[in-house]
């Protein structure tokens, strides 16, 4: 238990190319460590002491929270290199290490950043001799220690971790165990490639280099981290709550913004719809079937022989005519554009990127030419800033014929998938703008792609209309232009059993829209497996239904009616549920929290949920326990957190919290909880689409904890535009239920948004008895609600209180 | 649904209260269709439609969700599972999900579900009504005209079947006959056999014995006297391992073909033999001439019969035999004749038959030929039967309304390739660029709904996908003045779609369904 108490808390904030899915991947096309020369001999680099020092000399503080210093191998080569800490805001830490006069120029990762982290002032002291400490922010502090060198972070004078010099590129992390808790955080950037060998023992480094000498034994993960390239340049972060991890990175990163309301709703997929009949018989299923639905895409095939930016007439003879037709429903087209450039002289992309010489070139200086699905192909070097403007304006309208403001993008392939490739991507030597070789800077490329896609985007409304575009490949700072999804996984129970610690990782790693294919990519779902995954997703940020081009249908209607309706319930569970995800994404953007998050982000201090991977929380309000086995008829839920109250919104049941519940479970069952102590607003009146129902009024969910107080909050807005940036046309309310009142006020007094949507009914669990008499007052007028109660499960409703979301208002409860 | 887990058990106590409203009439029974007015009369209470809970009757269309079922809230989108009824005036009353009131779209014709919203919706009625009762009258002037055709169609199929039943009983009693014939050839053809077989086995005793004695006359090739021709005996004579032929000839066959002695004569006993078996055979034909007489008229029938018959199977079946049959002379004739495989020293050849033997070789060989014309005849027959009976077999609707497409194929021409489906039999996609033919589904099955059987046909188990399922075809069909293919497609790998126009789709009831002109209700 204790070995996993320590993995979970220690957050390693690492970007991996497109995060393979379980069994899908054939590993043999990728290479492993020991086929890899520098891996191999970096893992067997193991000296006894460190041969670096730091020139005691050469300290100098640069500027406010910036200390600067030489680091000496004093053993073979005598290579100097500069050290650069950095003190941050928000309790973290920057470390920098590059050679001082490198033979072959190192490359330091542009783009994943925000900008240049703000600093903060450090306290210097020389302690004696043989080690510095610097304190800064609010409770934080390093110790320097010179010789040899190593690096200890403390946060409120606990440590939390360190870099030891074992060699340079040897990180220790110990953490201490502490009924204060802290969870840190660390961001190694770089983009090249790479491998960290991520041990958990309690034994491996008990002797020399323990920094804390009390007998405690500890838990300790150990990394090593194993890179191509690049130079050192490490972000600590000292947390100490989850939250603040969440913040401190995205600080730094940069946090997802909140999408437009129907990105969040449900889409539809198929590699590919065949035509413009065929994509109308589908929204009619939609239609038929009464199934709510906002998206449909169109994959590979709907291109004129893959050449992104056009269209297959035959089957798509006029593509504005259906963008227009979907969005009478007020739905959205999503086409796909991947960055490999068909080599065809009439192709205008291709001829006019040649003409220009746009293209990544060879070590030899000319173009590069490798397979993908058009056959022979040209990638674009996005790395050029002139490139990447370029391919941003192919997606204005005027240059992306056939295109409306109702279509948006996915942007696939962009490790880049090169079939004939080595490792099936590009080749190392391949040179991009600057100079730099692609192993120097390969993990950028599909972020360069798709940011480039995003500006096109939103200069195509002049910055008006919020873009929507998914990505297949990603690196720190992706978050802030793209949703992205896991990849190609299959119609397996193991791997919608994995979509949870997989889209986990992604969340706690600051990509908050994020999703798995429903279904599974691969092969056919039984029907089954097709319903529990419905049910899952509905629960997860990107809610997509998507399936390779050889299986059969399986558009939601086509499994018999019990699974149609099961299916129809799903997704109209997740519409039901669109204003708190709403919120939720509002506040990710403004704070960094993910939506969907591991148990332990909301009860750190809760050791059970350390290990969970087969459920998570939706905000601190929903618990959720995706059925992923074929036939079982019962789960085993635990639920977190001391002294808790957890509702069944199915049955309204109360269960306790730390305590582990077996649950009857059935075809109809996605169990969902809500934590008593929460307010959840849903609208539980059904539409077609989620931007028909933008004023349909609220019910707010109010779950009450033992002390019968609950809080939420509700965030809205037109839904698609930057108004709510621009003319802070939002509103933002907060509820809070306290000594038998509720109510209502704006968190965002400055703001101002026109809606007519209002609160429509108020259920209140866990209420202890049937009051006599409910009051609404909304500045001078007031009225008497109806009111029911259900003495059995402790259930008011509240009937028609009706005050619109935007005014302030209290509801008391006598 | 959360609604409708706390309406069953919440809602018993209430508190009353007045809810202050313009125009009942106008807002109380808003959606409510007219079979159901009574259902809302405007009284104290109202009881939701299933008979889940009674409401007091302020509460139907006050755009709050009551009822589990949705019926108190048919004018409002309140609930997520009512029905809202769209009056239409001039068009078709229509009810439609309560959850499309109110959204921004129209809906109802007369723009009845957008009542709330600022949404303008023109009331299309009238044109949808003229619009409507346009496209009815074009539908059934197209089904009538396919009716006529599908009447022709079942007409024709009565008469086949009877043809069919008809040729059937002829064809079994020919085969009856001609099984008969069958026999009697044979009879024939062993009475022939017999003394050929006997005559050749005694041709063929002699020649192994003059062999033998062959051998024992050239003694000066046989050197070490054991009266065989060894390795070393050969090589003596031709004085090397091997020689060629021009060698051979001038100089080794010269110096032992004098050695070789004529075969010997047949005898007269043989010649006596032959007359026997030539009386005994025109004796037996006599009689059966005799018989045939009484089944005068069968040949004539039968060749009419293979006139009929154009299937390419049956065709290439004859085809393939009559050509087997061919080989097999030629390599009796070739066994036979064979003196010039110069593969042995020994010439294994035996000589030629007498002219007795050869005479009653020539009676059998006639007497097989003509048990094989007649057995030629009876699988021909049999086929016959065979094909008529699968034809009977197949299942072209209930009054042969498919009738027309037996033994028919019909193309379709795509960009890439072209579909081939030969109903009843089999559907192929060729490939314009000179690709290989694909076979996409065997004929399998009506697969339509229980209640239209015959609206959709299979084709299954044809060439396997790449990594995938075998193909398969599934025709729909719709009513046309044609028989036609009007669309093919893949909607799913390897699962191929094909509407198809024929006049055996169109319906009766919709031929004769007079549309009114002027008629507001339908």
């Amino acid at each position: 238990m204790k070995n996993i108490l320590h993995l979970v808390h220690y957050i390693v904030v690492l970007f991996v190319l497109n995060i393979p899915s379980i069994e899908n991947v054939d590993r043999s096309n990728f290479k492993t460590c020991e086929q890899s020369g520098f891996c191999r001999r970096q893992r067997k680099y193991k000296p006894d002491r460190s041969s670096y020092e730091i020139d005691l000399n050469t300290i100098k503080i640069v500027k406010s929270g910036h200390l600067r210093c030489l680091l000496l191998d004093n053993t073979k080569s005598h290579v100097k290199f500069k050290l650069d800490i950095f003190t941050l805001e928000h309790n973290s830490l920057r470390v920098k290490i590059n050679e001082r006069n490198p033979i072959r120029r190192r490359y330091e990762v542009k783009h994943s950043l925000v900008g240049e982290p703000k600093l903060v002032d450090m306290n210097i002291t020389n302690l004696d001799g043989n080690q510095i400490q610097g304190s800064f922010g609010k409770a934080a502090r390093f110790l320097l220690h010179v010789k040899p060198f190593r690096l200890d972070l403390f946060t409120n004078d606990m440590f939390v971790m360190n870099v030891n010099s074992k060699h340079l590129f040897n990180f220790e992390h110990y953490r201490k165990k502490t009924h204060e808790h802290a969870t840190v955080g660390f961001f190694w950037m770089n983009a090249a490639e790479g491998w960290i060998d991520v041990n958990h023992n309690k034994n491996l480094f008990s002797t020399a280099t323990k920094p804390i000498t009390d007998n405690i034994e500890i838990p300790e993960v150990t990394t090593h981290w194993m890179f191509e390239s690049g130079i050192f340049d490490g972000f600590f972060f000292m947390g100490p709550t989850p939250r603040d991890i969440f913040k401190q990175y995205t600080t730094i990163t940069g946090a997802a913004p909140l999408p437009p309301l129907w990105a969040i709703a449900y889409h539809q997929c198929r590699w590919n719809y065949i035509d413009e009949d065929d994509v109308r018989g589908v929204l009619n299923g939609f239609e038929q079937h009464q199934i709510p639905l906002d998206v449909i895409w169109l994959d590979i095939e709907h291109t004129n022989g893959k050449r992104y930016f056009t269209w297959d007439l035959k089957k798509f003879p006029n593509p504005e005519k259906l963008q227009n037709d979907i969005a009478f429903y007020r739905r959205k087209l999503v086409t796909i554009s991947d960055p490999h450039i068909k080599k065809d002289d009439a192709y205008h992309i291709y001829s006019e990127a040649k003409a220009r010489g746009y293209f990544v070139k060879t070590k030899d200086g000319q173009d590069y030419e490798g397979s993908c699905w058009p056959g022979s192909s040209m990638w674009l070097d996005f790395f050029n800033p002139d490139i990447s403007q370029w391919y941003s304006q192919r997606y204005l309208l005027e240059n992306y014929k056939g295109s409306t403001e109702n279509l948006f993008l996915w942007n696939d392939m962009n490790e880049p998938s090169v079939f004939n490739g080595p490792e099936i991507t590009f080749p190392k030597d391949l040179v991009h703008h600057g100079g730099w070789e692609d192993r120097e800077v390969h993990n950028l490329y599909g972020m360069l792609q798709h940011m480039s896609t995003f500006q096109g985007l939103v200069n195509r409304s002049h910055g008006h209309i919020r873009p929507f575009l998914l990505t297949r490949s990603f690196f720190a700072g992706s978050q802030r232009t793209a949703a992205v999804w896991t990849g190609d996984n299959s119609a397996q129970w193991s791997h919608l059993k994995v979509t949870v610690p997989m889209l986990l990782s992604l969340s706690v790693t600051g990509f908050g829209f994020i999703g798995a294919d429903v279904g599974g990519f691969f092969s056919n779902p039984d029907p089954k497996l097709l319903v529990r995954w419905y049910q899952a997703a509905a629960y997860q940020p990107f809610y997509r239904e998507h399936a390779h081009i050889d299986t059969t249908r399986r558009e939601p209607w086509l499994f018999g009616n019990d699974n149609t309706r099961l299916i129809r319930q799903s997704i109209e569970a997740r519409y039901t549920y669109l204003p708190y995800w709403y919120t939720l994404f509002y506040k990710q953007e403004r704070q960094g929290v993910p939506p969907m998050l591991p148990l332990w982000a909301n009860f750190p201090k809760d050791k059970n949920t350390f290990k969970t991977e087969d459920s998570f929380m939706i905000g601190n309000g929903l618990l959720v326990y995706p059925v992923a086995d074929a036939d079982i008829n019962q789960i085993s839920v635990y639920f977190p957190g001391e002294n808790t109250i957890w509702y069944d919104l199915r049955t309204f049941n109360p269960y306790k919290g730390s305590e582990t519940v077996l649950i009857n479970v059935n075809m109809e069952s996605i169990p969902a909880y809500q934590l008593g102590g929460v307010i959840i607003p849903r609208r539980l009146r059904k539409r077609r689409s989620s931007m028909i129902a933008l004023n349909d009024p609220i019910t707010l969910i109010v779950t009450l904890d033992r002390y019968l107080e609950a809080k939420g909050e509700l965030y809205m807005d037109d839904g698609y535009t930057y108004d709510y940036r621009r003319k802070r046309q939002l509103v933002h309310r907060r509820f809070i239920f306290k000594n038998n009142e509720l109510r209502s006020k704006s968190l965002d007094t400055s703001s101002k948004f026109v809606t007519e949507a209002w609160i429509e009914r108020i259920i209140v669990l866990g209420y202890p008895k049937n009051p006599n008499k409910v009051i609404i007052n909304s500045g001078d007028k007031h009225a008497t609600p109806l009111h029911s109660y259900q003495a059995a499960t402790h259930t008011l409703v509240i009937r028609r209180p009706g005050p619109l979301v935007t005014s302030d208002w209290t509801l008391t409860i006598s | 649904m959360l609604l409708s887990s706390y309406i069953t058990s919440v809602l018993i106590i209430t508190v009353f209260a007045t809810i202050s409203s313009g125009n009942i009439e106008l807002t109380v029974l808003r959606g409510v269709p007219s079979s159901l007015r009574s259902k809302y009369a405007q009284l104290k209470s109202f009881a939701c439609l299933d008979g889940s809970l009674t409401i007091p009757f302020e509460y139907v269309n006050d755009d709050y969700c009551d009822c589990r079922d949705g019926s108190d809230e048919p004018g409002t989108s309140a609930c997520p599972n009512g029905r809202f009824f769209c009056e239409n005036k001039g068009y078709i009353g229509t009810s439609i999900p309560s959850h499309l009131v109110g959204d921004g779209i129209c809906d109802c014709c007369d723009g009845s579900d957008e009542y709330e919203t600022s949404v303008v919706c023109n009331n299309t009625c009238f044109e949808l009504a003229q619009k409507s009762r346009a496209e009815q009258e074009a539908r059934r002037a197209l089904h009538e005209v396919g009716v006529a055709k599908k009447k022709d169609i079942m007409a024709k199929s009565i008469a086949a079947v009877s043809a069919r039943k008809v040729r059937l009983l002829e064809l079994e009693q020919e085969l009856r006959t001609i099984e008969n014939e069958l026999k009697e050839k044979e009879a024939l053809k062993q009475l022939a056999e017999a003394p050929e077989n006997e005559a050749k086995e005694k041709h063929q005793k002699l020649w192994d014995e003059q062999r033998a004695i062959q051998l024992q006359k050239h003694t000066e090739l046989d050197t070490d006297q054991e009266n065989e021709f060894t390795v070393e005996e050969v090589r003596s004579i031709l004085g090397a391992d091997s020689v060629n032929f021009d060698e051979f000839n001038v100089t080794v066959f010269e110096q032992i073909s004098n050695s070789y002695k004529k075969l010997p004569q047949p005898s007269t006993e043989a010649a006596a033999h032959l007359e026997d078996v030539t009386e005994k055979i025109d004796e037996a034909l006599k009689q059966q001439e005799e018989a045939t007489t009484t089944t005068s008229g069968t040949k004539g029938d039968y060749e009419e019969v293979t006139d009929h018959h154009h299937d390419d199977d049956s065709h290439h079946r004859h085809h393939h035999e009559d050509v087997d049959h061919h080989h097999h002379d030629e390599i009796i004739t070739t066994v036979a004749t064979s003196l010039d495989h110069g593969k042995h020293i020994h010439d294994d050849t035996a000589p030629e038959y007498d002219d007795e033997t050869k005479k009653l070789m020539e009676i059998a060989d006639h007497a097989r030929n003509e048990y094989n014309e007649v057995e030629r005849k009876v699988h021909d027959v049999k086929r016959q039967i065979e094909d008529l009976r699968k034809q009977a077999d197949v299942d072209v609707g209930p009054h042969g309304e498919y009738a027309a497409f037996m033994d028919h194929c019909f193309d379709y021409d795509e960009r890439e390739y072209t579909y081939r489906v030969c109903m009843f039999k089999d559907a192929k996609q060729i490939s314009k660029g000179g690709g290989s033919d694909v076979t996409i589904g065997y004929w399998d099955a009506w697969t339509g709904p229980s209640d239209n059987k015959y609206l959709k046909m299979k084709y299954a188990n044809g060439a396997t996908c790449w990594n995938g399922p075998a193909r398969s075809l599934t025709i729909t069909f719709q009513c046309g003045v044609d028989h036609k293919v009007i669309d093919v497609r893949e909607p799913t790998r390897c699962e191929y779609a094909m509407l198809f126009e024929t006049p055996s789709a169109c319906d009766e009831t919709i031929a004769t369904t007079i549309v009114h002109p002027n008629h507001e209700e339908f």
